[in-house]
């Protein structure tokens, strides 16, 4: 059985259309690339997933459950968490106290959010900067934070926003290879992200959105091989 | 409510509506601008009513004339407020930007204290208290003020008359408030008058069941006062009333009647200290309960009266004032004297009842001052939208309003276009209090209250919006007028804050949506 | 929590160093009344205390939980107006009524907070600000209840007798100057518990990304209410201990706009998000006031001989410098929010941190 079912999922704002029918499933332990143009919806998307906006119609079943109309905060407690493509980190506290947040998801005692914290600090490999206020970080630091902090909320389905937006080519790759041992340990995710390269490589499967739309869906291979998706992205410009 | 009483607190509301959205456009263009709550914007106002007070008391500059000079002054102050401190905090967390600016507002209004005391001063021009009448041929007097002005009009003939005539006169006005009352209950004025026309028609027949009818009197006042608890007129008739019924029931019954009565006076003295009516009612009462008395609680009451007497005499009307303490500390004549004395002034002597003679015409009566400012309102707020429409310079502020890095971009000087925003709020919330000078008390705490209602008009129209924050604030000023009349004026404010509240909740953009100066 | 307990640093040495002074702190606190008997100094005190849980109760919604309440009168004005009207009316003794005042707050906190918590920012504040004033315009409009404008005054405190014995009969000033202090050390304590949970960890989160908390699991409106409810009960409790100490409450001293403000300016002046900033907000506020009040400044100016007594400026500083004291407020919240937005007390960490470094 599929972990995320998107079912004719459509978001209207006034009458402009975010998305629109847009349906796709993933299975448990894979890794689903999100691509499209600026503006294709994929933020909006993500939203509609995660509990900010509810969508106009269609259904979100995550995990066997129909997720429509659930908070962030429940969305997050049933194992599906999410990064901004906007950092956002808790500026005044610390490295640790951001991840003990998200670890605190799962826990009510202090001593052991901050074991899992400091295991999650320690794969993004930021354990240097435990105790230094997040506000202070470089952007890199900052995604690496985002990240530590999502997986403290172990997730079973991570959903990430250009995580390597921003970053220099040796951030990115240390960025891909955390998503890779991400999913080795298990854990699905679903990656928004503008590098072609790096998304070809890690993705088992990618959906192209186009103006809210879905335009294709298939392993690497065949997308790039989709001549509808060399026009969306070359054609008209 | 009378649809004639509606209307007429519609027309006043709308007047007073026009000045609030000076002070609520003044504040949207902040907003609009800097993104900046201007929790100041009240104290603002309240330096532009403290400089026309002081135009007009030191160079007899009127309030409406000195705007030409309170505009560019306040204007200028707003800019330098934006140069000195709002620039600093542009993009900082709203909070600081909200506490800094409650910062200023306290500056503003205690150092105002410091300087011109707490007391409230009060600009009085020929026209302060002046109106007009509007729709004369259209408003009639309904059918309760029909009857209100013939009970009236029959009151004034009665009390002219004597004996029977007079007391059938007085029954007569009597049932004429009683059939206006059963066309619209409750209203005090009427109320008040039917109880002096019972009481008046009970002491002139004297007999049968007059103690009865006074009864009924006191009570009619009850009512009046419980519509409207702070009328001097209705609890000193109430408590003439109670004396007279004092002297009709004589031997120990009158003892407590003469207290309640003594003590309505009192109350009443409370609203209206230097009332020479209501001190003089107080000496007669006194003199009749000492009538009752014998001996040394005799003697007593009569010194009592007697300083009673003193203090009715210092405030009479007419003749020249007397240091009234003086005239207390002075050691009192002899009891023969003062007896005497007394019995000249009050063996034959009954209170007057005061009436509410007012009487209703056709039309709609309008404040001068209000009729004025408004029209100056709709003058500075076209000649405002002209500004920014047409100009240049206004073009460049609804840009920055719109997009401020875009602005910045397209070479304006935002800056710039901040200061201009701040000084103009400034202006406008500086016009306001110079028009509503003439109308409203003047003292340092009087922001605030204008602060408060300025995020009512700014909200309910959509922060940033100028026709939107027009339209709240002439909806505040009915709101405001038709629900004290309606309901009360002192739950008017509540009212208007919980439409705010409601607004906040269930269309936080306000009526015209946000950010379009 | 900038170093959360769990963790051993190298700091323990300097920690205990605090610890000891801490409890040297507390032990002359509780021992001040046996050597200072003068009234005015335990008054002094006695208003430290008062402004201490003022800012505290606040901090725990305003500096942890980022929602600045400017209606905080209404929690006061609750506390005071619950053990008074109980007192007045019923003859229920304030330790009982308290409680009452804390129920009232709390009601009124979740009511509130379901009206204001949908907003965010700007028009929070502005929220509060509008369900403070209904509540003081209520109170005013309704004298059965309340007595109106003309306020409550006090007319006997019961002796406070435990198991049929007299402990005290508050004819001094030292029993208050007790229960203050109690009141301010376990406001204190309540926000370094706050703090070292679960509980100030969502918080904080709260105050720095609302949306961001969101999404990592936090209930945003159960975590504000609970920020606000933990905030007005201990508010209330400031309200209650002012109306038993002061005997006399109406609307304009324990429900106005300008005790909204006070109590933040308190928090904002110290030093918001920390367990001592209201302590030194109230530090810094309290005997200011007080001293512009009694008009020791101007005596004072007068004495040292820089103003003439009989002159132009004499005769206005001693009329009117005790009138002065909002307007120092005022000069002192727009000089911290430039210069040191993060309060007294984090401007001088600030201060000492560039003179380690």
């Amino acid at each position: 059985m599929a972990l995320l079912e998107i079912k004719n999922v459509s978001k209207f704002f006034g009458g402009l259309a975010a998305n629109s029918d847009v349906s796709f499933s993933m299975d448990e332990g894979m890794i689903m690339g999100l691509i499209g143009p600026n503006g294709a919806g994929k933020t909006t998307l993500f939203n509609c997933i995660t509990g900010y906006y509810p969508p106009s119609r269609g259904e979100i079943v995550f995990a066997g459950r129909r997720m429509n109309g659930l908070q962030p905060d429940r969305v997050c407690k049933l194992g599906m968490a999410r990064t901004w493509q906007k950092v956002r980190p808790l500026a005044k506290l610390s490295v640790l106290d951001n991840v003990m947040v998200g670890a605190l998801c799962r826990t009510n005692s202090l001593s052991q959010a901050q074991e899992l914290a400091m295991e999650q600090i320690r794969v993004v490999k930021l354990d240097h900067k435990t105790a230094f206020p997040a506000g202070g970080l470089t952007i890199g630091e900052r995604k690496k934070l985002e990240v530590a902090r999502v997986l403290a909320t172990q997730p079973k389905l991570l959903l990430l926003d250009e995580v390597m937006g921003g970053l220099n080519p040796a951030e990115s790759e240390e960025i891909i290879r955390l998503i890779l041992a991400i999913k080795q340990k298990g854990v699905t995710q679903m990656v928004i992200e503008h590098d072609m390269k790096a998304i070809m490589r890690i993705s088992d499967r990618i959906v192209v959105l186009n103006s809210g739309e879905k335009l294709a869906e298939g392993t690497p291979e065949e997308i790039v091989a989709n001549p509808e998706v060399v026009t969306a992205y070359l054609g008209s410009d | 409510m009378t649809a004639t009483v509606f209307l007429q607190a519609l027309i006043s509301g709308i007047l007073v509506g026009g000045v609030y959205a000076l002070i609520g456009i003044g504040l949207t263009i902040i907003f609009g601008v800097m993104r900046v709550i201007n929790f100041a914007h009240g104290e603002i106002m309240m330096v532009g009513m403290y400089l026309t007070y002081f135009l007009f008391t030191l160079f007899k500059v009127d309030p409406f004339v000195s705007i030409v000079i309170t505009i560019p002054l306040m204007f200028l102050f707003g800019a330098l407020i934006q140069k000195v401190f709002i620039n600093r905090i542009i993009g900082a967390l709203p909070q600081n930007q909200i506490l800094l600016t409650i910062g200023l507002g306290l500056i503003m209004s205690n150092a105002m204290m410091l300087a011109f005391t707490s007391d409230y001063k009060i600009l009085t021009t020929s026209y302060s208290s002046g109106s007009f009448k509007i729709l004369t041929s259209i408003v009639n007097p309904d059918r309760y003020e029909e009857l209100y002005n013939k009970g009236n009009a029959l009151f004034a003939k009665a009390s002219k008359r004597e004996g029977a005539k007079a007391a059938q006169t007085y029954a007569r006005a009597a049932a004429s408030y009683e059939a206006a009352l059963q066309v619209t209950p409750d209203q005090y004025k009427g109320l008040n008058n039917w109880g002096a026309a019972l009481a008046r028609e009970a002491m002139v027949r004297h007999g049968g069941d007059a103690g009865k009818q006074l009864d009924e009197a006191a009570g009619k006042f009850e009512a009046a006062l419980a519509a409207s608890p702070d009328e001097f007129e209705i609890a000193y008739n109430e408590a003439i009333t109670l004396a007279a019924r004092a002297e009709m029931a004589s031997g120990p019954a009158a003892g407590p009647l003469y207290a309640k009565a003594l003590g309505k006076l009192k109350a009443a003295l409370e609203l209206r200290p230097d009332s020479y009516d209501g001190l003089n009612a107080l000496a007669a009462t006194r003199y009749r309960q000492a009538g009752s008395k014998t001996g040394i609680d005799a003697e007593r009451f009569y010194a009592e009266a007697y300083r009673q007497y003193l203090a009715a005499q210092a405030v009479k009307p007419g003749a020249e004032r007397t240091d009234e303490e003086a005239a207390l500390e002075k050691p009192l004549p002899p009891p023969a004297e003062i007896k005497s004395v007394l019995d000249r002034e009050y063996a034959r002597f009954a209170p007057p009842y005061r009436i509410k003679a007012d009487k209703r015409d056709a039309g709609l009566s309008v404040s001068t001052p209000l009729a004025i400012s408004f029209l100056i309102t709709v003058a500075i707020t076209a000649l405002l939208y002209w500004f920014l429409m047409k100009t240049d310079t206004g073009q460049a502020i609804r840009a920055t309003a719109q997009d401020r890095e875009a602005a910045q971009l397209m070479g304006i000087n935002v800056n710039r276009m901040s200061m201009l925003a701040f000084g103009i709020g400034a202006a406008l919330a500086g016009t306001a209090g110079a028009l509503i000078s003439p109308t409203y008390y003047i003292f340092p705490q009087v922001g605030s209250a204008f602060t408060l209602k300025a995020f009512v008009i700014t909200v309910l129209g959509g922060m940033g919006s100028i026709v939107g924050a027009t339209l709240g604030g002439i909806i505040i000023g009915i709101v405001e007028s038709v629900g004290a009349v309606a309901i009360s004026s002192d739950w008017k404010d509540v009212i208007v804050f919980a439409i705010f509240l409601l607004v906040l909740l269930v269309k936080p953009s306000g009526l015209m949506g946000r950010s379009r100066i | 929590m900038r170093r959360p307990p769990q963790i051993p640093g190298g700091e323990s040495g300097r920690s205990r160093v605090g610890l000891v002074a801490m409890l040297l702190v507390l032990a002359g606190l509780y021992a001040f009344p046996s050597f200072v008997q003068s009234p005015y100094a335990l008054h002094i005190m006695i208003l430290l205390f008062l402004g201490t849980i003022m800012g505290e109760s606040w901090n725990i919604i305003g500096g942890y939980t980022g929602q600045y309440s400017v209606g905080h009168a209404a929690y006061f004005g609750a506390g005071a107006y619950g053990t008074m009207i109980l007192l007045q009316k019923w003859e229920i003794a304030p330790w009982k009524g308290v409680f009452a005042g804390i129920a009232a707050a709390l009601v009124l906190s979740l009511v509130i907070g379901s009206i204001c918590f949908r907003l965010r920012g700007p028009y929070f504040v502005l929220a509060s600000i509008a369900v403070a004033e209904i509540v003081r315009l209520t109170a005013l409009n309704l004298p059965n209840v309340t007595n109106g404008a003309e306020g409550i005054l006090m007319s006997d405190l019961p002796p406070l007798s435990i198991g049929g014995r007299v402990v005290t009969d508050f004819v001094s000033k030292v029993p208050y100057y007790y229960i203050g202090l109690t009141l301010a050390l376990f406001t204190i304590l309540v926000t370094w518990l706050v703090q070292h949970s679960k509980l100030g960890y969502c918080f904080q989160a709260i105050r720095e990304d609302q949306d961001a908390a969101h999404s990592l699991g936090i209930n945003l409106s159960l975590y504000k209410n609970c920020a606000l409810g933990i905030s007005a009960t201990l508010t209330s409790l400031a309200g209650s201990f002012y109306a038993i100490y002061i005997k006399f409450i109406d609307p304009t001293t324990v429900l106005a706009l300008d005790l909204s403000v006070q109590i933040v300016l308190i928090a904002i002046i110290g030093g918001i998000g920390t367990i001592f900033g209201p302590v030194v907000g109230s530090l810094v506020l309290v005997p200011l006031a007080e001293a512009l009040r009694s008009n020791i400044v101007a005596q004072w100016l007068i004495n040292s001989g820089l103003v003439r007594e009989d002159s132009g400026l004499g005769v206005f500083l001693k009329e009117n410098l005790a009138h002065a004291h909002v307007l120092i407020y005022g000069i002192l919240v727009v000089v911290v929010i430039l210069f040191m937005p993060e309060g007294v007390l984090g401007y001088v960490r600030k201060l000492s941190a560039r003179k380690k470094g």
